[in-house]
């Protein structure tokens, strides 16, 4: 462990993905949930008014409310994936060789690989939450 | 952040196509508490994401003290990552403060507009209410000026604000450098398929829907002005005619004989349509301009037979004939309704002089409905003649104007149609009467006004009453005062007097 570069504490990775992952879970997502809650009505101004302006307005308050409440669980769901990325670089420094000159693109490859996970991990739960018969289809951008 | 959202409104409001209670019905509902709770929940979103972004400042602080960055190209990989999440979060907290700022700013003059449109709305209340017709006194259409005004201002408010609703990038964690097929050390279970990684981007996309049920303009009005017209300030969109032909258009004159108000040009019923991506006007499930339960001094009670003539347009005619003159603007679209199924609809309008010259106020046309609207009158055709164009159905008829015009099938389906007309269902309960059809009292679905008058005196309420809207009102069944006399036909003006040959 002579190289400063290839210094590795595990220790510390795997206490940030600990922390990380509590906040996110425990804290931060209920946190969300009740702070949007509200949000949830949707547009609740200018039903009846015929201004162009009120409903240019109401047009952009809902692009709003769907890009910012889905930023929000985005927002959560990244902190999930970064603590269990950081858990897996962890368990991987400890495994292998930390000098390797693939480091980095491991780090990358074990955060690509956590966002899947979590990405396919969200998904059949959107769709064991479908209705049977329902005609909707989970959303891939 | 993204510009997704519109910034600018699609169309020029013309606030002229509004009176009082149309204005008071748009904004009787805002000062919602839901509303507000948004606002307060914009703000707990800002809150609730400093801390989360916060929590993660002091982890990646922790983490890179003992994992530098700078010295560690794989801790430099996740904490560029890491780092982007915080950048993000940082920007979602300041636009979910913007975005309150902005949304209070819109409820506050939305409601703001309904604080200052409330006391014009009861005394518009009693105005309609009063003895003096509104024909007379034009009390009514100053609190209008007044109330559109309101409304101008506050939406200058909402315009400026709509910027401050900030629509965000959307957040998806995509890491770089991961998909050169790398198979990352270890057990496979660990990393599973991420070398190949997949292109595909996962993320929840909730539609939020926008409301719009706009309360109508009054017919033969536009609710846009032409965008060539220029703005709507309170000169370019008043009700007397400005504002690109919204106001005054459309037949806004028929009816307007003696000292009725002319409304304007009125190119006999020809309204321009809807600028295309408009926004419908009309609430699905609300009944047509036409069906408005207005009274007012055109009633189409004749103001000499005092019963509503059979000539009726199917579903109304637009324009309609004033107690003392003839509406031009019964050359309108020929409505549409239950009985517009004839396609001619033809309606003698020639209208019976009022004796004393004292017009019955302004019939405004209908809003074109269907095919056959924004039509003027065919070559040939006189003035007052109503060429019924309607070939829809749809707008329940509004039966009871006078006139002696030839009734082709259909008119008197309009005419029953018109018995027990429907209140619109953006109109308060309390509406005052004619409001809803034109400025106290002054008729804007012509024929409604006379059947809601019948239909009233059926229920026995209200029978005897003098209705200062409306003078020339005689009871169902009851010899006119003044009928035209059969003995002289000739009729001698007098010197002077053009195309006399006497």
């Amino acid at each position: 462990m002579g190289d400063p570069s290839i210094n590795v504490e595990t220790g510390e990775l795997k206490r940030f993905a600990k922390d990380v992952e509590f906040d996110a879970q425990e804290v931060r997502q209920p946190a969300v949930g009740r702070a949007t809650m509200p949000l949830r009505d949707g547009v609740s101004f200018g039903v009846k008014n015929a201004s162009g302006a009120v409903h240019a307005a109401k047009t952009r308050y809902a692009e709003s409310l769907s890009a910012s409440m889905s930023n929000l669980n985005e927002f959560v769901n990244a902190a999930k994936i970064m603590a269990a990325a950081a858990e897996k670089v962890a368990a991987d420094f400890d495994a292998v060789d930390a000098r390797s000159a693939d480091a980095s693109a491991r780090v990358n490859s074990i955060l690509r690989a956590a966002t899947d996970e979590a990405r396919a991990a969200r998904l059949a739960a959107e769709r064991r939450a479908l209705p049977p018969g329902h005609g909707g289809t989970v959303a891939a951008v | 952040m993204s510009g997704d959202g519109p910034l600018t409104s699609s169309w020029c409001t013309n606030w002229g196509a509004f009176n009082t209670p149309r204005l008071w019905a748009m904004v009787s509902d805002e000062d919602d508490p839901d509303a507000w709770r948004q606002v307060a929940a914009w703000g707990e979103v800002a809150v609730a994401v400093k801390d989360h972004r916060a929590r993660l400042v002091q982890a990646r602080d922790a983490l890179t003290a003992a994992w530098p960055p700078e010295q560690n190209a794989a801790a430099q990989a996740f904490v560029n990552e890491l780092d982007a999440l915080i950048g993000r979060m940082d920007i979602a907290r300041q636009d979910a403060d913007t975005t309150a700022t902005g949304l209070a700013n819109i409820l506050e003059a939305l409601r703001t507009a309904k604080n200052q449109i409330q006391p014009l709305y009861d005394e518009y209340r009693s105005k309609s209410d009063d003895l003096v017709p509104n024909w007379w006194d034009h009390a009514e259409d100053g609190i209008d000026k007044k109330a559109q005004a309101v409304m101008i201002a506050a939406e200058q408010i909402v315009e400026q604000n709509v910027p401050q609703l900030k629509v965000p990038d959307p957040y998806t964690m995509d890491p770089k450098g991961a998909r050169g097929g790398f198979e990352p050390m270890g057990d496979g279970n660990s990393t599973g398929s991420s070398g190949t990684g997949t292109s595909g981007r996962s993320r929840d996309t909730t539609v939020v829907p926008v409301p719009h049920d706009p309360v109508p303009p009054m017919p033969g009005h536009d609710a846009t002005v032409p965008s060539s017209s220029g703005g709507s300030g309170p000169d370019g969109s008043g009700p007397d005619g400005a504002g690109g032909g919204g106001v005054g258009g459309g037949g806004s004159s028929g009816g307007s004989g003696g000292g009725g108000m002319v409304g304007g040009p009125a190119l006999a019923g020809a309204t321009p349509p809807p600028p295309p991506g408009a926004p419908p006007v009309a609430p699905p499930g609300a009944p047509p301009p036409g069906v408005l339960p207005s009274s007012g001094p055109t009633s189409g009670i004749s103001p000499v037979t005092g019963a509503p003539m059979p000539g009726l347009l199917p579903g109304g005619l637009p324009g309609g004939v004033g107690p003392g003159g003839v509406g031009p603007g019964g050359a309108g679209p020929g409505g549409s309704g239950p009985g517009g199924s004839g396609p001619g609809g033809k309606t003698g309008g020639s209208g019976l002089t009022g004796p004393t010259g004292v017009g019955g106020g302004y019939a405004r046309g209908n809003r074109p409905a269907g095919r056959g609207a924004s039509r003027a009158l065919p070559s040939g055709a006189v003035i007052g003649e109503t060429v019924g164009g309607g070939r829809g159905a749809g707008a329940p008829g509004l039966g009871g104007v006078s006139g002696r015009g030839v009734t082709e099938k259909g008119g008197r389906a309009g005419a029953r149609g018109a018995a027990k007309p429907k209140p619109p269902s953006w109109l308060p309960e309390d509406e005052p009467r004619g409001s809803a059809g034109g400025r106290g009292g002054a008729t804007t679905g012509p024929a409604g006004m006379a059947a809601s008058r019948r239909a009233g005196r059926r229920d026995g309420d209200h029978g005897d009453q003098f209705d200062p809207d409306n003078p020339w009102e005689v009871a169902e069944g009851v010899d006119p005062v003044i009928t035209p006399s059969d003995d002289n036909p000739r009729h001698d003006p007098g010197p002077n007097v053009i195309g006399w040959h006497g």
